[in-house]
């Protein structure tokens, strides 16, 4: 995110927190993608996925007031995510029907097929190593390496000691090498 | 700092942000750290080029409408009338606690026991109310603070024909007395 989309992002918030729903809306716009992003990497889920990001939303705006500004805005919006999506893979009802996700991994347009293929190869690689994380790791894996939390602004979110969460992070990267090595994706 | 602890703490920043100075320092001089890092580097970009097509997907405005039905019903917009709500009810539960422990306080002082024996019957209650109280305190202060005799021929002095015919029925009044 830009240096001028950061400031964008904290006139809407201000805006927002005086009751501007409009403003609201905008962060929505701006802001969506990456949550529905952080939500899918963590559900796996394409509808669970959206609901989990319009939940996100909506509870951001009920809590806008308690929103103090010590965060980046978009670090406590992916906190409410990613703690939405823990529960969500916390419950009983999901435990038994995880699954991997066919139709994100079968939605794939490049022009080139060959593209295509490897980038759907990719796609469910990366899908099939996710899957592989248990929970709060893939949270801290999430965190960390697509959206570029600090170990501490993750440590608040996700309520864990800075060392829990530096060893998350840790088996998780060896974990993915060693994925990426069995695939043959190393250089 | 050796290999194995470099190439742990490379894990936790590879390919995400700038390495600590010390790891900087260990890798100027080491090989196999650098060969460790490139590796780790480009795994991590490589996998982070997986752009989420979910998220490209989805309908932007859509989306926000769906978000902003479900503000429309939440429970901020309906703040100030909740606050308004909550602060009747509170007003209304202290009032309603008070009330019964009014209540009931009355009733603990009705119906707690009069020398060990509780009034049996409503009459009861409705005749201890017609007593005179003034009189009762001066019954006892005038009992307990005098000789007895004396006490009881000053009693009877004071109290009137409707009073003494109360204090017979109900306290057994002139074998106390006499």
């Amino acid at each position: 995110m830009t240096l001028e989309t950061n400031r964008q992002l904290e006139d809407l918030v201000a805006k927002a927190k005086s009751g501007n729903k409009a403003a609201y809306s905008e962060i929505v716009r701006m802001m969506m993608r990456p949550v529905i992003a952080l939500t899918h990497r963590m559900v796996r889920d394409r509808e669970a996925a959206i609901d989990l990001a319009q939940d996100t939303f909506v509870t951001a705006w009920e809590k806008l007031s308690s929103f103090r500004g010590d965060s980046k805005f978009e670090t406590w919006l992916f906190t409410i995510a990613t703690n939405k999506s823990i529960n969500y893979l916390n419950s009983a009802a999901r435990r038994t029907t995880e699954r991997l996700d066919d139709v994100t991994v079968s939605r794939v347009s490049n022009s080139n097929p060959e593209d295509d293929m490897l980038q759907g190869e990719l796609r469910s690689g990366v899908m099939e190593f996710m899957k592989g994380l248990p929970g709060q790791q893939r949270a801290v894996f999430n965190l960390r390496f697509y959206h570029q939390m600090t170990f501490e602004e993750i440590s608040n979110a996700l309520g864990k000691a800075l060392g829990t969460v530096k060893t998350h992070y840790r088996e998780a990267v060896k974990k993915l090498r060693e994925h990426a090595l069995a695939k043959g994706w190393t250089p | 700092m050796n290999c194995r602890e470099c190439q742990d703490e490379l894990l936790l920043y590879g390919g995400v942000e700038a390495l600590p100075e010390e790891l900087s320092n260990h890798l100027d001089s080491c090989e196999a750290c650098r060969r460790y890092l490139d590796e780790i580097s480009e795994i991590a970009a490589r996998f982070r080029a997986d752009s989420d097509l979910v998220s490209e997907s989805v309908d932007v405005e859509r989306f926000v409408e769906g978000v902003e039905a479900r503000i429309g019903r939440s429970r901020v917009d309906r703040l100030p009338a909740v606050t308004w709500v909550r602060h009747v009810a509170y007003a209304a539960s202290i009032l309603l606690v008070a009330g019964i422990m009014s209540v009931g306080l009355r009733y603990v002082d009705r119906d707690s026991p009069v020398n060990g024996v509780p009034p049996s019957t409503d009459q009861d209650y409705y005749a201890e109310e017609e007593l005179d109280e003034g009189v009762v305190d001066i019954v006892i202060s005038d009992f307990s603070s005098r000789g007895f005799l004396e006490a009881g021929d000053e009693l009877l002095n004071d109290v009137t024909e409707d009073e003494l015919k109360y204090l017979e029925e109900n306290f057994d009044v002139r074998n106390l007395l006499l």
